[in-house]
């Protein structure tokens, strides 16, 4: 048994292959371990969460983020001694080796390691080297994003891909074009930095509310420390709420005090405010893309995919503007905090001779929205399909947004729920609708606003909820929608022939492309199982293939069954020799 | 064709036993009858047109009886196949079944697990609440050790001949108030602790990297010593040896002048 580790800057992972699926190891009710190091005032030694929470006291005697340093001729002080960048992290591979084996209750020797595809050659031997002193055998080293890429299928594919890993963690960025040909993967170009992260949005929302603190009250809380504490944390979680709701509620009770009197911190955030924030740090991140697509020497039309990886990547702002950016829908189906241990763990097995399924994941086919009108030009449009829940997010998933009223004496909105692409709303599935009615405004002379919630469970059922931000009345509503497991690869496939057809000028954007191209894929395996296995020579039987394969590429649905008939016979007379 | 092959010999015997052509003996006629009549018979039956057909019938017959006994082949090993699917579909349910029953007790267990987890969830999510209480707490005790300045009656009020009420009911009042909050996260504590859920001690104690989290340091002094926990910023939580919340510190440090 060989496992995959995602050794990380800040962060370190274990995965393996259990039954054919890859799964993120998780101990003591951590999936994820710091990659911290440390000797205790008593001088033992700690690894990972013990060692992240002596830092602020023990500095000198706590090392962190050694991957840095990984392929430097150079020594850290731990105690007494000193150790090379490859003796740390030999530790804390030490400690993933003890869990790991822990957890299936015999010893694991064999492992595959990734590092990001900027390293060095003195960085990858040096972490080879901390893999053998933490005493496994190092399978291989590999990069990042391939790993990224193997989480995702990519390898399975026979044609040749050019795919961006977009890779937007805590501390780190990095964009790396990778090239994947009959399941060989190469890196083209790397960018990136090492000092911009989920943390640094964080660090901004938490200035933002201290400084609008300080107007209100006059008190700045970042001279407390426990205040600023307080503040960072309830930034995150802000952060965190924000990417999946318009609004979200800061409350930090008794932050500070002022000649004795406490004074609270009560505000909402907008997720427009948030984004006002960061967008500067975004817009750093497409350069770099841009950058690495020049080192590659390709421009941005030549991209197949881009896939996302890291915890900060799940930020609807990040995807909207690398999405405008590029004009290709970043993936984000598998877990972008695991997928590159999963990746490692996918490595793992292909060498081991494992057997390996393909990832499945749960998401929804279509894209889930409703009804609203839209103020273009100074007209009033109506009919206009805003989507809440965009294709192919994984399930279960909550999303809501903020709708307001066309006129503040309007009393009530319709909510009709639909299913589906097309931008005119009527050209979707209908769903279910229902009536909020009694809203108030929140501002006299304003239209009320209501935020609609889009929560879609495991079971594939939407409950949506209409939630009147002046009255605080609730109405809602539960309808059945289309999920399906899908490969990652499918979903490609599936979102490829849609935009095929869109292309096309296909009013009729009907889910039947899916099916039909399906099913004709399998006949066209046994087809060509058929043509090998054959003693004779089987031109019209060769023919045929192409000539189904030239219509599915076209999407011609004629040609395609008359095809398939024909293919059909074929086979018939040619198994039944 | 058995026919034709009897036909001849009979004819040429007959023609053998003919004797001396004397057509009176009554066995001559008779025998020259029967052979008139077997070639008028061969004379009719090569005449019939379907002569060469029955040839054509026959063989067709056997080529028939040929493809039945194949098709009769195909159908037995066909039968066989099916036999054998079937077997396989029994081994294969019969496997599922066992599995099912295993996965049963899976399920169960962790449906357990996840009872477990939820209730922990939930604590989790109160305990924000509960750190509410104490920043109340603490709030109110600071408050309360301000020194107070009495304040002076103003003109108006010694015009009016008001008397202020003194400032020591309030504080009185005040204490009771937040004597009150301590009673409420009592309340709260108790309901943890009917789940095993305890704080974790730290103010004072020896910093442990295992139960508490550095966000601070402070010089370190007579009263504590370094290495010790001077002040709790936030409280951690513990069930038996799981750490529900780190415990969030400041700890004295020998600092270096």
């Amino acid at each position: 048994m060989i496992i995959g580790i995602d050794l990380g800057t800040t962060f370190s992972a274990i995965a393996m292959v259990r039954d054919g699926l890859p799964v993120l190891i998780a101990h003591a009710d951590e999936r994820i371990m710091p990659s911290v190091v440390g000797l205790t005032a008593q001088g033992a030694l700690v690894v990972g969460t013990p060692a992240r929470n002596q830092y602020v006291f023990a500095p000198e005697q706590t090392i962190r983020s050694i991957k840095r340093q990984m392929g430097q001729e150079t020594r850290v002080a731990l105690g007494e001694q000193t150790y090379t960048p490859a003796d740390i992290s030999a530790l804390i591979l030490r400690e993933l080796k003890r869990r790991i084996e822990a957890h299936v209750g015999q010893p694991v020797d064999r492992v595959v390691i990734t590092v990001p595809a900027y390293f060095s050659d003195a960085a990858r031997q040096a972490t080879r080297e901390a893999g053998e002193l933490a005493g496994f055998v190092v399978e291989r080293i590999i990069n990042e994003p391939t790993a990224a890429a193997l989480a995702y299928g990519l390898d399975q594919r026979a044609e040749q891909q050019l795919v961006a890993v977009y890779d937007l963690g805590g501390g780190t960025f990095d964009v790396s074009i990778i090239e994947l040909d009959a399941g060989v993967i190469e890196v083209r170009a790397s960018h990136g930095n090492t000092q911009l992260g989920g943390d640094d949005f964080d660090q901004r929302l938490a200035e933002y509310l201290a400084v609008g603190f300080e107007a209100d009250h006059g008190v700045d809380p970042r001279s407390d420390i426990r205040a600023w504490a307080r503040l960072l944390r309830a930034a995150e979680h802000a952060k965190i709420a924000l990417s999946s709701q318009p609004f979200v509620q800061v409350r930090e009770e008794y932050l500070v005090s002022q000649a004795g009197a406490p004074l609270h911190l009560d505000r909402e955030i907008s997720r427009a405010e948030f984004e006002g924030l960061i967008a500067d740090l975004v817009e750093g991140t497409l350069e770099s893309f841009d950058a690495a697509l020049n080192d590659a020497g390709l421009n941005v039309e030549a991209l197949d995919r881009i896939i996302f990886v890291g915890g900060s990547t799940r930020i609807p702002l990040v995807w909207q503007m690398v999405a405008d950016h590029t004009g290709i829908e970043p993936e984000t189906e598998i877990n972008p905090d695991e997928a590159v241990a999963l990746g490692a763990a996918i490595q793992a097995a292909i060498i081991a001779g494992e057997p390996l399924d393909t990832i499945l994941v749960d998401v929804t086919p279509h894209s889930l929205g409703m009804e609203i009108a839209n103020w273009e030009f100074g007209h009033l449009v109506p009919d206009c399909y805003s989507v809440i829940i965009p294709r192919n997010t994984t399930i279960p998933t909550t999303r809501s947004e903020v709708y307001s009223a066309i006129t503040p004496d309007q009393t009530a909105i319709a909510i009709k729920i639909y299913q589906g692409e097309h931008p005119v709303a009527s050209q979707n599935m209908l769903l279910g609708e229902f009536l909020i009615d009694h809203l108030r405004p929140e501002v006299a002379g304003q239209p009320p606003r209501v935020t609609v919630q889009f929560d879609f469970d495991i079971n594939g059922i939407l409950h949506v909820a209409a939630v009147d931000r002046g009255s605080g009345k609730e109405c809602r509503i539960s309808v059945k929608a289309a999920h399906a497991q899908l490969t990652p690869a499918d979903i490609a496939h599936n979102r490829a022939a849609l935009d095929a057809l869109e292309l096309e000028g296909g009013d009729d954007a009907s889910a039947g492309a899916g099916p039909v191209n399906l099913e004709a894929q399998g006949l066209l395996a046994r087809a060509r199982r058929a043509l090998i296995n054959s003693q004779s020579d089987q031109t019209a039987l060769a023919e045929a293939i192409a000539t189904l394969e030239v219509a599915l590429r076209h999407g011609d649905h004629d040609a395609i069954e008359t095809n398939v008939e024909s293919l059909i016979d074929l086979i018939y007379d040619l198994e039944d020799e | 064709m058995a026919v034709f092959s009897l036909f001849r010999p009979i004819q040429r015997w007959l023609a053998g036993h003919a004797g001396p052509a004397t057509p009176q003996s009554p066995q001559d006629g008779s025998s020259q009858e029967v052979l008139q009549r077997l070639v008028a018979i061969e004379q009719q039956l090569g005449a019939l047109p379907q002569a060469e057909g029955l040839d054509a019938t026959l063989a067709a017959l056997e080529k028939q009886l040929g493809r039945v006994g194949r098709e009769q082949l195909k159908a037995n090993a066909l039968v066989q196949t099916q036999a054998d699917r079937w077997a396989e579909a029994l081994e294969a349910l019969q496997s599922a079944d066992q599995r099912r029953d295993a996965d049963i007790v899976r399920l169960r267990e962790q449906a357990q697990r996840g009872q477990a987890q939820t209730r922990l969830e939930l604590i989790q999510a109160i305990l924000p609440a509960i750190d509410g209480l104490d920043e109340a707490v603490r709030a109110g005790e600071t408050l309360l050790a301000q020194p107070v300045v009495p304040a002076a009656p103003s003109f108006w009020e010694r015009l009016r001949g008001d008397h202020p009420v003194p400032p020591e009911p309030l504080r009185e009042t005040m204490g009771a108030w937040i004597a009150g909050i301590r009673l409420v996260r009592q309340r709260l504590l108790d309901v943890l602790a009917a789940d095993g859920i305890q704080p974790i001690s730290a103010q004072g104690q020896r910093f442990d990297p295992y139960q508490h989290s550095a966000i601070g340091v402070v010089p370190s002094d007579s009263g504590c010593p370094p290495g010790t926990v001077a002040s709790e910023l936030r409280r951690g939580y513990q069930q038996g040896e799981r750490i529900v919340r780190l415990a969030e510190v400041v700890v004295a440090k020998q600092m270096h002048a």
